[in-house]
């Protein structure tokens, strides 16, 4: 599971790159459109425009790093003043394998999360520790949102489209993966 | 709906007729390219789906639906102070102060420009168009005017005059621009002033009377805009932080007895200029995104999917079609396009960043350049995009640049694969349910997201109340109140125990129905419901063109179409999510059509169609009265 998410080549995104996975919640496939926006701070204004029109968001920094920890913030704000008003954010903190280089703890980013009411998780894309749980918690938050009511999958922009199979039960979201850091690489 | 129907039919026809379809390869649309310089008709066609601030306010077409939107939100000044500012920017551009008289002539091309400008930007902002041509024809008087009286040097007189009836009218609107200064500032206007009286009171000396006659042209164009949207009471008051304001009014007085008039004319210029981005910078802040999500974007994103002219690169362009257009490649395995796009992605992304402010860092971008470059061109590369030797060579010489002109080097690429994806894969897009779906998206937000699917129901985010069916206790009453308003024939009055029966019945195998409590609260809501405004609709016409029937039509209905349509009504506030919940509600509603049936079936009488109706609608309104005080007691 991991080679799908580390890639061999180390090359950093430009601008954006594009993915697809499904993944499978309580018996319903759904395929995530996943858009993954390079993090440096010199091309933030060109990935903007890709926000619009995502259901949900992982929002990655580095937990080596603690100046990729800081610029969260920035990133946080483009996402929830661009995207649709209920976008599902996902902390993620990744290279949680490197506990020797740490800068971050996790009990402070996890403050940081509950602050500003994100979900959040440690990942390694290098050993594939939670990589995977990190998709599937946001492809259920944003279910779950839909079942209570809270998003309504029918307003434009809210990224959710139905299937026109007649099992209505395949759900694509459109989403985001920010990588503030580089991504999910190791 | 009409206007898309007739053009997906033309497309398909000459779809039909164009065998080149698949058979294009990256060679064919190479050689466009090597063979001679590709005609600009293919290659550069307008993007016209742009979602920039600049872009919108800069074309006449997405300006009026931005014009309209404003309108509806009441900010209609920051739209018009930009307009004002563009048409006194055209106008001072055009007017060089060495040559005064040649200048009439290129400032009245100036003038036309701009009115052209306007006059095209859609008969909404009529009203905007006046105001500015208002505002165009005072400043080419008055400088007519100056230069008439430069020509004729002798209206001493008059120039005296008229200096100090503007002074009446500067004075005035220093006073008013001073409001909002500090004590500094103001002591130095003041002193200003003093000065300039004190030069006014030196009459006598043609020449500077004549300085003082020519700048008004640009003052009192400056200053009708000041006084239009700058001063703190005026109706059109765009809210300007004070530093703007500020330079404004210092460059505005200065102006007034400056020396060099190009200097003042610049400072001045730089003032507005600096405003004008402060404004722009606010509509994109304040409104952009919502605009973009309005009805009015939504209603131009639509004339722009079903025009004739519509390219790939309008798709490519506008994020959200991308997205489908993406899953559209994806989708489509054995074609193989996606490396294309994803190429054209960040490729395009790439050049974005000369666009940026800040420096470019030639290391930075001759990496990001490599990457691209292995990732696509390389010969070992692993997704490699097959471009001849020529282009590959020409992309490594535009990556071995050492200036910033390295951020061109895709540039010949992307030309390519944008017209080598339109022709193989366009039109097979166009046609394909995923366009279909994004096209009918962009519908559905223009009627503010009103047209619902047949399934789908309306109250899901409202709070809902579930209803248990009235007891029969309480039915009775209601059955009483019937007779007592006496508004029934006795023939129905008598056969009430039918309907008490039937809703005993349905007390049986009816479960809690949520019901929008709002909407029963207030019968009136019905039909103010966005959905009720656009008529009481049966069926709708899909992307295909199909008549789709929102609900099935009951055999023998016809005879009582108004019961009918007030079930309906009923049905629509009622949440259908639930299949099952569906399903009932269509027997119940069997039911009941059957027993109204009973009223009509036996004397054919026209009376008795009414009767039912009326029975019809008392239980609606019963219905609706006995939840209102369920409402209010619980």
């Amino acid at each position: 599971m991991s080679e799908s998410y580390v890639k061999e080549d180390s090359s950093h995104t430009i601008g954006v790159e594009f993915g697809s996975r499904i993944v499978n919640v309580g018996g319903k496939a759904i395929k995530l459109q996943i858009w993954d926006t390079a993090g440096q701070e010199r091309v933030r204004s060109v990935t903007r425009s890709y926000y619009r029109g995502a259901a949900g968001a992982l929002l990655v920094y580095d937990t080596t790093s603690r100046e990729s920890f800081n610029t969260l913030s920035n990133w946080l704000n483009d996402t929830r003043t661009l995207a649709s008003p209920h976008i599902i954010i996902i902390l993620v903190g990744n290279k949680k394998d490197l506990e020797e280089a740490r800068e971050v703890t996790f009990l402070e980013a996890s403050n940081f999360a509950q602050e500003n009411d994100l979900i959040f998780l440690e990942t390694s894309a290098k050993t594939g520790e939670n990589v995977e749980e990190s998709f599937l918690k946001c492809a259920k938050t944003i279910l779950a949102k839909i079942e209570t009511g809270e998003i309504d999958p029918e307003t434009i922009g809210s990224g959710i489209q139905f299937s026109d199979q007649a099992i209505r039960n395949n759900i694509q979201n459109r989403q985001k993966q920010n990588s503030s850091c580089a991504g999910c690489r190791p | 709906m009409f206007k898309f129907l007739k053009n997906e039919n033309k497309k398909k026809i000459t779809d039909d007729n164009d065998p080149n379809d698949k058979t294009c390869t990256l060679e064919e649309v190479e050689n466009i390219f090597c063979d001679s310089e590709p005609d600009s008709e293919s290659v550069s066609s307008q993007i016209r789906l742009h979602r920039n601030i600049n872009d919108i306010l800069n074309d006449r077409t997405t300006l009026s639906f931005f014009i309209q939107y404003l309108e509806t939100k009441s900010s209609l000044s920051f739209v018009k102070f930009w307009l004002d500012l563009e048409a006194f920017k055209a106008l001072q551009n055009g007017h060089t102060p060495l040559l005064r008289l040649e200048s009439r002539s290129s400032n009245y091309n100036s003038k036309a420009e701009v009115k052209h400008l306007l006059s095209n930007s859609n008969d909404d902002c009529c009203e905007i168009n006046h105001d500015i041509e208002d505002c165009i024809s005072v400043s080419t008087t008055s400088f007519t005017e100056s230069n008439i009286d430069e020509t004729e040097e002798t209206a001493t007189n008059i120039c005296t005059d008229e200096v100090d009836h503007s002074k009446v009218v500067y004075n005035d609107d220093l006073e008013r621009m001073t409001q909002s200064l500090t004590d500094d500032e103001k002591s130095k206007i003041c002193e200003k002033n003093r000065k300039k009286e004190e030069e006014v009171a030196g009459v006598g000396d043609t020449e500077l009377n004549k300085k003082k006659k020519l700048q008004p042209s640009i003052l009192e164009d400056a200053l009708r805009i000041y006084r239009k949207y700058l001063v703190t009471d005026s109706v059109y008051q765009v809210e300007l932080p004070a530093e703007y304001l500020s330079k404004l009014s210092l460059a505005l007085c200065d102006s007034e007895e400056s020396e060099d008039k190009d200097e003042e004319k610049n400072t001045l210029l730089d003032a507005f200029e600096d405003a004008q981005k402060y404004v722009v910078d606010m509509m994109e802040k304040d409104f952009l995104s919502d605009f973009l999500e309005s009805s009015f974007y939504s209603k131009y994103t639509v004339d722009v999917l079903t025009s004739e002219s519509l390219s790939l690169r309008e798709i490519l362009y506008s994020e959200s079609a991308l997205f489908f257009f993406m899953e559209f490649l994806e989708q489509d395995k054995e074609n193989c396009k996606l490396p294309y796009l994803e190429f054209w992605l960040s490729a395009t992304n790439f050049q974005k960043q000369k666009n940026q402010h800040h420096e470019l860092d030639i290391q930075q971008l001759k990496s990001d350049a490599l990457v691209i470059y292995e990732k696509w061109f390389s010969l070992q590369a692993k997704t490699p995009l097959n471009f001849s030797n020529g282009i590959r060579t020409k992309v490594e010489e535009g990556i071995c640049t050492i200036d910033s002109s390295i951020t061109q080097c895709f540039d010949l690429p992307i030309k390519i694969v944008e017209i080598y994806l339109d022709r193989c894969c366009f039109k097979k897009f166009v046609k394909s349910q995923l366009f279909f779906k994004h096209l009918s998206e962009v519908i559905n937000k223009i009627d503010g997201n009103a047209v619902n699917k047949s399934n789908n129901g309306i109250i899901r985010r409202n709070s809902s109340l579930s209803l248990n069916f009235p007891t029969k206790s309480r039915h009775r009453r209601v059955n009483s109140d019937i007779v007592e308003k006496k508004t029934i024939p006795r023939s129905i009055s008598t056969q009430n125990t039918l309907l008490a029966g039937l809703d005993h019945k349905k007390n049986k195998n009816t479960t809690d129905l949520h019901i929008d409590s709002r909407q029963l609260a207030d019968p009136d809501l019905l039909w103010r419901r966005k959905s009720s405004v656009n008529g009481l609709f049966f069926g709708r016409v899909d992307a295909f063109g199909r008549y789709e029937r929102d609900f099935d039509l009951p055999s023998g209905s016809t005879s009582i179409p108004s019961s009918k349509s007030l079930f309906h009504l009923q049905r629509s506030s009622i949440d259908v999510d639930d299949p099952q919940t569906l399903l009932e509600l269509d027997s119940t509603q069997n039911r009941f059509k059957n027993a109204v049936r009973k009223f009509v079936h036996l004397p054919e009488d026209s009376v008795q169609q009414e009767i039912a109706w009326q029975v019809a609608a008392m239980i609606v309104k019963d219905v609706t009265n006995i939840t209102m005080h369920n409402n209010k007691s619980s």
